[in-house]
């Protein structure tokens, strides 16, 4: 996707998340802005965000939905990592290339080693998508797969 | 969005995967997204697949949620689609499960079943794996939409 596809444009005032060459950049660019009741995530839909039928893909709004919880946090707290270890989401409506889809992330209930938060992912006026997660706060980065609890030898019946 | 840099990890699925000339928007902007079709009498199930590369890395070092989750939302949306006569569906509720990190070469592998079909809803679940580690486990319910008609060909080798 370049440049020149990208019409309209996002809303005035939103930064883009600044990591190159990872997932993010890749689904992205993913916009960003803090808000009075805090921040908010954005994707302006491109044609590469979406189905062949041209309807935004379930995978672009959850990666934008995880994005938004977890980074909510990230940036509240000194950028403690979080690690996503469930994710539920209802689908209520779809998006096309040139919307606007924002990301409004909040949290739940906060533990000792756990987050549980909640996003809205909104198109314009219209309610898309709800997300609800379990979140596991890490000791440092990169260092948290105790949050991880592998099944060796698990197969489907 | 940027185009697909160069990656130093060869792709090299498994014997009997392919990419589905269906193939196009996101799912080929983040795969490709590689499908295997079943084969009863060798006990070898429906799957999807995919090489992790550096476009699917967070910036912990590891497999990116999103892209797992998007992975989970294809492995059972195709598994409703193949097991319905190709009808078209969409995604209604998704839960994913995350029980262990990919990384960086991984080729990551979904299977699953259809527990339920109603006359408008289809009910799924499923896992994805490394190998034999389970990475996510991940279920979900797909809703009928639109002509019933069959679309053929679009699992079909390009």
């Amino acid at each position: 996707m370049n440049d020149t596809a990208r019409s309209p444009a996002a809303p005035a005032g939103w930064g883009i998340f600044p990591v190159p060459e990872r997932f993010e950049q890749r689904v992205g660019p993913l916009y960003q802005k803090e808000f009075g009741d805090g921040w908010r995530f954005g994707i302006l839909v491109e044609p590469g965000h979406c189905h062949n039928g041209g309807i935004m893909h379930g995978g672009a709004m959850m990666t934008l939905a995880d994005h938004a919880m977890v980074m909510q946090h990230f940036f509240a707290h000194g950028f403690v990592p979080v690690l996503t270890a469930q994710m539920n989401v209802e689908m209520l409506a779809g998006a096309q290339p040139g919307d606007w889809v924002e990301a409004r992330p909040s949290v739940t209930r906060e533990t000792r080693s756990l987050l549980f938060a909640q996003c809205e992912l909104w198109n314009g006026e219209t309610l898309m998508m709800t997300a609800s997660a379990v979140l596991k706060k890490s000791s440092g980065p990169a260092a948290s797969t105790d949050v991880f609890v592998p099944l060796p030898g698990a197969r489907e019946a | 969005m940027s185009e697909t840099p160069a990656s130093p990890v060869a792709e090299n699925p498994p014997p009997g995967f392919f990419v589905p000339r269906s193939t196009m928007g996101f799912a080929a902007h983040v795969g490709p997204l590689y499908l295997r079709k079943p084969d009863p009498e060798k006990g070898i199930p429906w799957a999807m697949g995919f090489r992790v590369k550096e476009i699917h890395i967070n910036p912990n070092g590891l497999l990116h949620g999103g892209m797992l989750m998007t992975m989970a939302d294809h492995v059972l949306g195709g598994l409703v689609w193949a097991m319905s006569e190709r009808r078209t569906s969409s995604t209604v509720n998704l839960v994913t499960n995350f029980l262990a990190p990919g990384r960086l070469g991984d080729w990551v592998e979904g299977r699953g079943q259809v527990t339920r079909q109603t006359r408008s809803l289809v009910f799924a679940r499923g896992r994805l794996y490394a190998g034999d580690t389970a990475l996510v486990s991940c279920s979900g319910t797909w809703k009928y939409f639109g002509d019933p008609t069959p679309k053929d060909g679009m699992d079909e080798e390009r």
